[in-house]
């Protein structure tokens, strides 16, 4: 029992949605899965966006717009040409349970920004672009760029930087949470990077693809480790090895 | 607020406070197959089918429920006797302590109205949301296996 | 045979795939008052100040109790025989704070959410006082974590913080290593880890219309909460009725008397039923673990590489209080040192208190511990000599007719008894295991990849309950349809106990399975047993069942004999046969006696008890992939073979191997419970305790090898602990041989794997 929620309110558009996010208390609920687990005590009004937002993946000329409703699982069971196949990778691994999967929209996982979704930071390494309305009306923005106002309607991606994209995860276990990811993808402006797992925070990049090698690489593995704490997954020595490792094996597969 | 869904296909409706989970919901009304396990969505004893997708009754509100399908293990259940899946589990051993089995028997049926003959894979990834202690999950997914055979044998009418 | 070792659908599978109303939480009690408990912030602490009044005075609360509402009586929550050899060491509410996570106050509400709340509300004051994490540094140190219990004859010294000592001598150990050849001497631990039953623990009280105490509880000790409630709450045991529905999985976690002395006391207190549901972070710090143990372990081999010396040390972590302290570790020595022979034995254990979670019974019991110590020692061995790892296992085997002879020397927080191999498969479970895995073929296999595979074995023995002590009563009695009622204490706590015993009733008495009628456990309703732990169900309960089947078996084939006017008949399909062919069914036999001739009711009573405890073993072979870049581990196959002696039921002997599998993987692997500094658990989720989901899973064979044992019903021997002791230490042998690196302290972290390859300094 989610003591202190007074009411879960339906609004029929998403301007209705925006207004009631300005009482006190007020979140908004996408699939549920993270907000009824932790049951914050401050919240006291849930705005249900389930039905509001679009589930499809629409393939436009040059990008793939996806509706933010939709669930993990519809990005798992998406029948993709090979390149989207990463995606499904990614929603299967920001977590293992199928059930939840049912349940977490695209939208919610982006909008938690956790650190240890694959989903998160591979839209990082693609440079995912997000379309958000709020009060003011329609926007797109970076990943990095959102403050997390305004509602995730969809994002989109470069169809040409998800063909040349690569993901590589360590986990305790294949069904563990990874903590350590390192996506990567190449653009047009070279290659992209993000990394995230148990980390404090994204360490994102950008350099030309011949620098990506020997030094580069080293020196991108120090800056990324700052994020990385000395825990039970390891000392950030074994971490800032670990993450070169995975640059290394990402520049194969890139 | 009172709020209509249907539950093991008859209409319902629940009076219940915003923050009721589902699965308070459910076992408060007597539908035990619907099992406590973590409260967190990280265990899948409270396992449903919303919409004939399974889903963790714990992570969802009753309110939101509404106009949507929600079915428990006793919405599977026979009068008398047991279903060819139960059958599968009982006889190939599957069921231990027997907490988690609703939750992976529904998982199985969710899996089984798209894909009537899963390989293993789909059994395992079906089985990913549901933990279970007692088996090391060997028996039930050869239970699933197993009633692969037994469903193809019947339809090529031996 | 006809039922005995064969597939029997279990007894309340149906109602277990139906999902029916059989466990503890399944029913609704009107007025229930929920429990919620406040914990110690701090590791280590005295109260000075505590205030309810808040909490008391909001809407819905209907009692808050701290320690100043309990009389001080100490006593010890584990589930052992009376008396039980754990130190008395705990109240129910303490004065003293001595882990994050002991007990400050309890809350009885009508909600459990206005039970939390209020929980919040008491405000309470501690004095910090410094705290001990490491049990190295336990012994002699200057924070005394139990000081004042003086008179408790199972607490060894509490004014050292040691908890327990258990030493053994058997021959000269020094003089045995001056004249060995090779002497090996190696350190190994085990870390905190959690049964995790899914199932939480789940406790319902109330009094019945006679006003008596009822406690619907998932226990695997009925008899042992019914005696320790009436002792801590001074309350009369005639007046207490204990019921044990079905049990969502305990694995040692339910051996213990965890929050049903909490729920009786509301109830008695209060007169409403009352209801107690840990969640699954309470699971994670306030219930119990397996004890983290530091093993040392001395070999001594001569020429022949024969043993002919162990020294043993322990240093086991029992955390604040001291449930199973001694046992566990007299259990780590036991049956580390039965396993393989050594003339001479020295052993040195000591149970610590720290300010940690509590440890209690897990599955193994101590055997895991040891065994990760003694299986890696001897890989370390073979590998140092240039042997082969099985065959310098079956050297040193016990053979049949073998005196055992740690067995006599320790026994449960006493001496033991005189113990005879009688059976044993451990080279044909070694045998068939390393033709299972392929041993020849794939072990030292080549070393240049970036990913190495390597396979390790491990071998181990458990016992069959404990001898001398577990007892097991049943009663059974005859219906008209020649069905038979079966009672039994005995706790099937979800591992199939209750059809393994309707089998061995239904071979004994010839009669289909089915018409066995199995009702366990209640305390009003049922003969006493000691309870489910240490192996003993099949063993001990089913040498009960067998012997009342005997019995009844027999007063059939008199009153049969009598029906038929005979002296010379036979039991014969159902049927009582006499001399001349003439014959009565056991039907009939039954409805005559019942209602019209030599009227009685055919019945029988038996209890056994053992001296024996046969050792089953097990042979535990697994198959890994080492990534040398990333130090990860996948567990690709585990090939688990056990001698059980006569199996009863083949599927669920199965299910008890690979159900065990991993969890001794997850001890090896990935499943760690963590404290900060200041001894505040770090992982109270299952999002952070990995266990092992359906796409973890390796590929697991598993097989028995076939003896008989002559003191088990039908030649049985226990199943449930035994493939426990062997995934941890095979996995670890088995990285060794991928990639060179031997890990001797669990868990196995990638990072420990780097720093074997040296390519971190």
């Amino acid at each position: 029992m989610w003591s202190s929620l007074e009411s879960i309110v339906k609004p029929k558009t998403i301007a209705e949605a925006l207004e009631f996010r300005q009482t006190a208390g007020a979140r908004f609920l996408a699939g549920g899965s993270y907000l009824v687990s932790e049951q914050d005590p401050m919240v006291t009004t849930l705005i249900d966006l389930n039905g509001l937002l679009e589930t499809d993946v629409r393939e436009e000329a040059a990008a793939l717009v996806f509706g933010a409703g939709l669930t993990l699982q519809s990005l798992v069971e998406f029948q993709w040409d090979t390149p989207g196949v990463i995606l499904a990778e990614a929603a299967r691994y920001s977590v293992s349970s199928k059930n939840i999967r049912n349940q977490r929209t695209l939208g919610g996982e982006i909008a938690r920004m956790r650190t240890d979704s694959e989903l998160c930071v591979l839209f990082h390494a693609l440079r995912g672009v997000l379309h958000i309305t709020g009060k003011a009306g329609s926007i797109k923005t970076s990943l990095e760029d959102w403050d997390g106002n305004g509602i995730l309607t969809h994002i989109e991606i470069s169809r040409k930087t998800l063909e040349h994209s690569a993901l590589e995860r360590y986990a305790l276990l294949p069904s563990a949470p990874a903590f350590m990811i390192v996506c990567g993808a190449k653009s047009t402006h070279g290659f992209n990077f993000c990394t995230g797992g148990r980390a404090r925070n994204y360490w994102t990049e950008t350099c030309a693809e011949k620098a990506f090698k020997g030094e580069a690489i080293r020196n991108f593995s120090e800056a990324a480790s700052e994020q990385f704490e000395s825990d039970r997954y390891g000392t950030r020595a074994y971490k800032k090895m670990l993450l070169k490792i995975a640059f290394d094996r990402l520049r194969e597969k890139l | 607020m009172k709020v209509h869904f249907i539950l093991n296909g008859k209409r319902h409706s629940a009076k219940t406070p915003p923050g009721e989970t589902l699965l308070e919901h459910l076992r408060k009304s007597g539908f035990y197959s619907v099992k406590h396990g973590c409260d967190e969505g990280s265990c899948g004893a409270c396992t449903v089918l919303i919409d004939g997708r399974a889903q963790n009754a714990c992570l969802i509100l009753v309110q939101t429920l509404a106009g949507k399908t929600v079915e428990t293990l006793e919405h599977f259940n026979l009068k008398q006797g047991v279903t060819p899946l139960q059958e599968a589990f009982l006889k190939t051993g599957a069921i231990q302590c027997g907490y988690c089995t609703p939750a992976m028997l529904l998982a199985l049926e969710a899996v089984k109205r798209t894909h009537p003959k899963p390989d293993i894979e789909t059994i395992r990834e079906a089985l990913s949301g549901v933990l279970c202690r007692c088996t090391g999950y060997v028996k039930p997914v050869a239970a699933a296996m197993h009633e692969n055979v037994t469903e193809g044998e019947e339809q090529t009418g031996d | 045979m006809k039922v005995v070792g064969k597939n029997t659908v279990r007894v309340d599978g149906i109602a277990l795939a139906k999902g029916k109303a059989v466990f503890a939480d399944d029913l609704q009690l009107p007025d229930l008052l929920h429990l919620k408990l406040l914990y110690s912030p701090i590791a280590h602490g005295r109260i000075t100040h505590i205030d309810t009044t808040k909490a008391a005075a909001l809407p819905g609360v209907a009692v808050v109790l701290t320690h100043r509402d309990f009389p001080p009586h100490f006593y010890t929550t584990a589930g052992q025989g009376y008396p039980e050899p754990s130190p008395r060491d705990m109240l129910i509410l303490n004065p003293v704070m001595r882990y994050v996570g002991d007990k400050v106050a309890v809350v009885a509400a009508e909600t459990p959410e206005i039970a939390q709340q209020a929980a919040d509300l008491i405000e309470v004051q501690f004095e910090e006082l410094p705290a001990i994490f490491d049990p190295r540094d336990a012994i002699d140190n200057p924070v005394v974590i139990h000081g004042e219990i003086s008179d408790d004859p199972f607490l060894y010294d509490p004014r050292r913080n040691i908890a327990a000592r258990v030493t053994a001598d058997l021959g000269d150990v020094d003089e045995a290593f001056h004249n060995s050849v090779h002497v090996f001497e190696r350190e190994y631990s085990t870390p905190y880890v959690q049964h995790a039953h899914i199932e939480p623990h789940i406790t319902l009280t109330w009094l019945d219309d006679h006003e008596r105490l009822v406690i619907r509880t998932a226990t695997q000790v009925p008899f042992h909460v019914r005696r320790i409630v009436s002792e801590v709450l001074d309350f009369p045991l005639h007046r207490i009725r204990v019921i044990k529905p079905r049990i969502g999985g305990g694995f040692g976690g339910k051996q213990e008397i965890l929050n049903e002395e909490l729920c009786a006391a509301v109830t008695l207190k209060t007169g409403r039923p009352v209801r107690m549901e840990m969640t699954r972070r309470e699971e994670f710090f306030a219930a119990r673990s397996r004890h983290p143990e530091i093993v040392k372990l001395k070999i001594g081999l001569d020429a022949d590489l024969h043993i002919t010396a162990i020294d043993l040390k322990i240093l086991e972590n029992c955390g604040a209080y001291g449930p199973h302290a001694l046992t566990v570790m007299s259990v780590t020595a036991q049956k580390t040192l039965s396993l393989y022979k050594a003339p001479n034995i020295r052993l040195h254990a000591d149970a610590v208190y720290t300010n940690l979670p509590v440890a209690g019974a897990y599955r193994g019991y101590g055997a895991p511990q040891g065994f990760f110590a003694l299986e890696s020692m001897l890989d370390e061995i073979a590998a140092d000599l240039g042997v082969d790892p099985i065959e310098l296992r079956e050297k040193n085997l016990f053979s049949p007719g073998d005196e055992i002879p740690i067995a006599r020397i320790l026994g449960e927080g006493r001496e033991g008894y005189e113990m005879k191999l009688n059976t044993t498969g451990m080279t044909r479970c070694l045998q068939r295991g390393a033709e299972l895995i392929g041993w020849g073929e794939r072990r030292g296999s080549e070393k240049t990849a970036v990913c190495r595979r390597g396979v390790g074995v491990a071998a181990a023995c458990q016992g069959s309950g404990i001898p001398g002590i577990d007892m097991a009563a049943v009663f059974l009695k005859m219906n008209e349809d020649a069905s038979f009622n079966l009672q039994t204490g005995a706790t099937d706590l979800g591992t199939g106990a209750d059809t393994v015993l309707a089998q061995i009733a239904a071979e004994t008495l010839g009669v289909p399975v089915e018409r066995i009628i199995v009702y366990a456990a209640d305390t009003d309703l049922t003969p006493f047993d000691t309870g489910a732990y240490a192996s003993s169900t099949t063993f001990v309960s089913g040498g009960a069942v067998k012997k009342a089947a005997e019995k009844l078996r027999a007063k059939i084939l008199s009153q049969g004999k009598l029906l038929l006017n005979t002296r010379r008949a036979e039991i014969k399909d159902e049927f009582v046969v006499a001399e001349n062919g003439e014959k009565i069914s056991f039907g009939e036999i039954c409805s005559r006696s019942l209602y019209t001739d030599n009227q009685r009711q055919l019945m029988a009573t038996a209890s056994h008890m053992s001296y024996d405890s046969p050792p089953p073993f097990n042979a535990t072979f697994a198959e890994v992939t080492v990534d040398t870049e990333t130090g990860l581990v996948r567990v690709e196959k585990i090939v688990s073979v056990t001698d059980a002696g006569q199996v009863i039921n083949p599927p669920m002997a199965e299910g008890q191997v690979e159900g065990a599998i991993p969890q001794s993987l997850g001890m090896a692997l990935s499943e760690h419970m963590m404290f900060d500094k200041k001894g505040r658990p770090l992982v109270t989720t299952f999002h952070d305790y990995h266990i092992y989901t359906a796409l973890d899973m390796p590929e697991v064979v598993v097989e028995f090898i076939h003896t008989h044992e002559p003191t088990g019903p039908y030649g049985a021997k226990a199943v449930a602990e035994i493939p426990i002791d062997g995934p941890a230490p095979a996995v670890v042998n088995a990285i060794y041989d991928a990639c060179g690196v031997r890990i001797r302290n669990l868990p196995v972290t990638p990072e420990k794997i780097l720093r074997g390859l040296g390519k971190l300094k």
